[in-house]
């Protein structure tokens, strides 16, 4: 399974929600989409769903054109909406047969996946009794139902309440083990604890697409965090004039060094300061949480 | 043909030849109300000026029934 | 064709649930019988009010014959009250769909715009042919009873004509429902409309040829005069070429995603 997102672009009227947007997707991957709300993750999402044609730029499966590949496709929209008469088993047949499932199929696949989502029980329960939380189950139900090899999730988790949320994390969890998964979320903690590669879309185009780690690492920039007392204030006019030391910042007790080279420059500071006899009382090498870096990259220009 | 009917002619009108006729007119009327009220109840919680409803299909004639399925029932399918 | 097959039967158990299998008929039931019994009892009531005065009624409306009756049924009940009640009880058919997203979901799915919209227009036909044709028998049991009796074949041929019309007027109003996304315009839109076309049928020739309605029209001479008019076949043809442009028409708008509208 192979998806490529080719220059999709996709304007309503005169703005601009989706420029030239170009990713693509191996097997087995969880890719969380990042941003900002109005970003375009929705629209984006939609146009790979094929619910919305771009204006320019294809999204291709396989190498095959996405409208001719709905059949791999599962696909969960952000406020999952199912006729409110029919029960979870209805529903759940009439979107599997839908999918071109047999009968046959139904009758084992359905009560399975119940299970996997937790509904067992509720499968004779009328859809307009369910909670929020339960519909979202049901959606990734539904989604599932037919083993895509990708599954395209619109903020599954952002209308949820907490425990709704940690439901259907914990299931996401569960299913990312044997399909491709691509979601969206304007929530980093979600995304964070999910996906390990990220692509963060910011007023439709891409600004990043990289994995967790790396993003950590590239963001550290050689920063180093010492907080000592008042009374070795005067070590800070010894550490501005060390070699390896670029940039010093004092904010209060606390001092944020940058230096050359973090590995090793990071023991000799400290060395520096114990000949000093500095009294320290924190060491630390500067981490922006992830946090912090999305905020630095979407309000950044 | 004989078009004068007084009001003594008018009792004179076969009543039991009138009332096979008549009366399946108004039990498919019946009906009707008996199938909106029913309705009606079973989406109780669902739907919005319960108490407007019916009397509306109660009091408006044969009408009442027709207004509540066409447009009486949209709210509940916002869901 | 198994999605379609899968997507009437869905249909079919949302009108099962909604009642709509029971009341739409009733409904026409009534409307059916209506008409010959005013008719019938018009002058007696009429009379009755007139509080022994005497009013002489027209006689050609108690001389009636069956056939104009069963006409009159067609051409005042169903045309009026009966299409609007149908018009009004399938404004929401893709509406609905498209304002809580399950049409967009659907297509999610691998299943071709054709068989949605073959889906909704089968189901939603066959409620309301048979919704107008057992109220159209039932009117024609009164008529026969009340009446003089109409020949079979010329009730069968009527009833044929007319629920030509009736396709139309579901096809029609499933392509308003398709293109607007307030419920009163749709249903404001297609009565006006269907309305129009009923009223200006007999007005010219040329109009008639090309006006669905005609066979509303077709079906009451049949009762009346009870021989099929010669234009009849043509006009069905011609109410056949709209309504598959009707369907293009819907089939494109919703293929090239002009309901999202965001």
């Amino acid at each position: 399974m192979k998806l490529e997102i080719k220059n999709v672009t996709k304007t309503f009227k005169e703005k601009i929600a989706v420029n030239n947007f170009s990713m693509e997707l191996q097997s087995g991957e969880c890719v969380g989409l990042i941003g900002p709300n109005g970003a375009g993750k929705s629209t984006l999402i939609k146009v790979i769903s094929d619910i919305i044609d771009p204006q320019a730029g294809e999204v291709l499966l396989n190498g095959k054109k996405i409208s001719k590949m709905k059949r791999e496709i599962g696909y969960l929209p952000q406020y999952p909406n199912f006729f409110h008469w029919m029960t979870a088993k209805e529903t759940l047949t009439f979107m599997g047969k839908l999918s071109g499932l047999q009968k046959e199929e139904l009758t084992n696949s359905i009560p399975e996946i119940l299970t996997k989502v937790g509904l067992r029980g509720e499968e004779n329960s009328k859809v307009g009794t369910f909670s929020g939380g339960m519909k979202q189950r049901l959606g990734i139900a539904q989604a599932l139902l037919h083993k895509p090899s990708l599954i395209v999730m619109d903020e599954p988790v952002s209308a949820l309440d907490p425990i709704g949320r940690r439901e259907v994390l914990n299931l996401i969890e569960e299913i990312k083990k044997d399909t491709t998964i691509l979601l969206s979320t304007h929530i980093l903690g979600d995304a964070e604890e999910i996906c390990e590669r990220f692509v963060i879309i910011k007023n439709g185009t891409k600004i990043e697409d990289t994995t967790i780690t790396e993003l950590l690492n590239r963001n550290s920039k050689n920063k180093l965090n010492v907080e000592i007392t008042a009374k070795d204030q005067k070590w800070i006019d010894v550490v501005k004039k060390l070699p390896y030391v670029k940039e010093i910042e004092v904010i209060g007790h606390k001092v944020q060094i940058k230096v050359e080279n973090i590995e090793k420059n990071k023991n000799m500071l400290l060395e520096n300061a114990l000949e000093h006899k500095v009294d320290i009382v924190k060491f630390e090498i500067n981490n922006d949480t992830l946090e912090e870096i999305f905020l630095k990259l979407v309000v950044k220009e | 043909m004989q078009l004068h009917y007084g009001f003594d002619e008018l009792k004179d009108i076969d009543f039991m030849a009138f009332i096979p006729i008549i009366l399946p007119f108004f039990a498919v009327g019946i009906l009707l109300v008996l199938i909106a009220l029913i309705d009606l109840y079973r989406h109780r919680k669902t739907r919005k000026s319960l108490l407007m409803w019916t009397f509306i299909i109660l009091f408006v004639n044969t009408l009442g029934p027709i207004l509540y399925f066409v447009i009486g029932r949209k709210d509940s399918e916002r869901l | 064709m198994n999605k379609f097959i899968v997507l009437i039967k869905k249909e079919f158990v949302q009108m099962v649930r909604d009642f709509k299998v029971i009341w739409l008929p009733i409904v026409f039931i009534f409307l059916g019988i209506t008409q010959p019994i005013v008719t019938h009892y018009l002058p007696s009531i009429l009379g009755a009010l007139g509080g022994g005065q005497g009013i002489t009624i027209d006689p050609s409306m108690t001389a009636q014959k069956g056939g104009e009756v069963l006409a009159s049924t067609l051409g005042s009940q169903f045309d009026q009250l009966g299409l609007m009640i149908l018009a009004i009880s399938m404004m929401g058919i893709i509406q609905t769909d498209k304002a809580n997203g399950m049409l967009a979901f659907i297509l999610t799915r691998p299943v071709t715009v054709i068989s949605y919209i073959a889906g909704k227009i089968v189901s939603n036909y066959l409620i309301a042919a048979f919704s107008v044709a057992i109220g159209y028998f039932a009117s024609y049991l009164y008529v026969n009873y009340l009446f003089t009796d109409v020949p079979f074949s010329h009730m069968i041929t009527a009833l044929v004509f007319y629920l030509v019309w009736v396709l139309f007027i579901v096809s029609f109003t499933t392509m308003i429902s398709t293109i607007f996304n307030s419920q009163g315009i749709i249903a404001l839109i297609s009565i006006v409309f269907l309305i129009g076309c009923r009223i200006i049928v007999g007005l010219s020739t040329v109009i008639d040829f090309v006006n669905s309605a005609s066979m509303s029209k077709h079906a009451m001479e049949v009762l009346i005069t009870g021989s099929v008019n010669s234009k009849a076949i043509d006009n069905a043809l011609v109410t056949l070429v709209w309504i598959v442009l009707i369907l293009f028409v819907t089939n494109y708008w919703i293929a090239n995603k002009k309901f999202n509208h965001e």
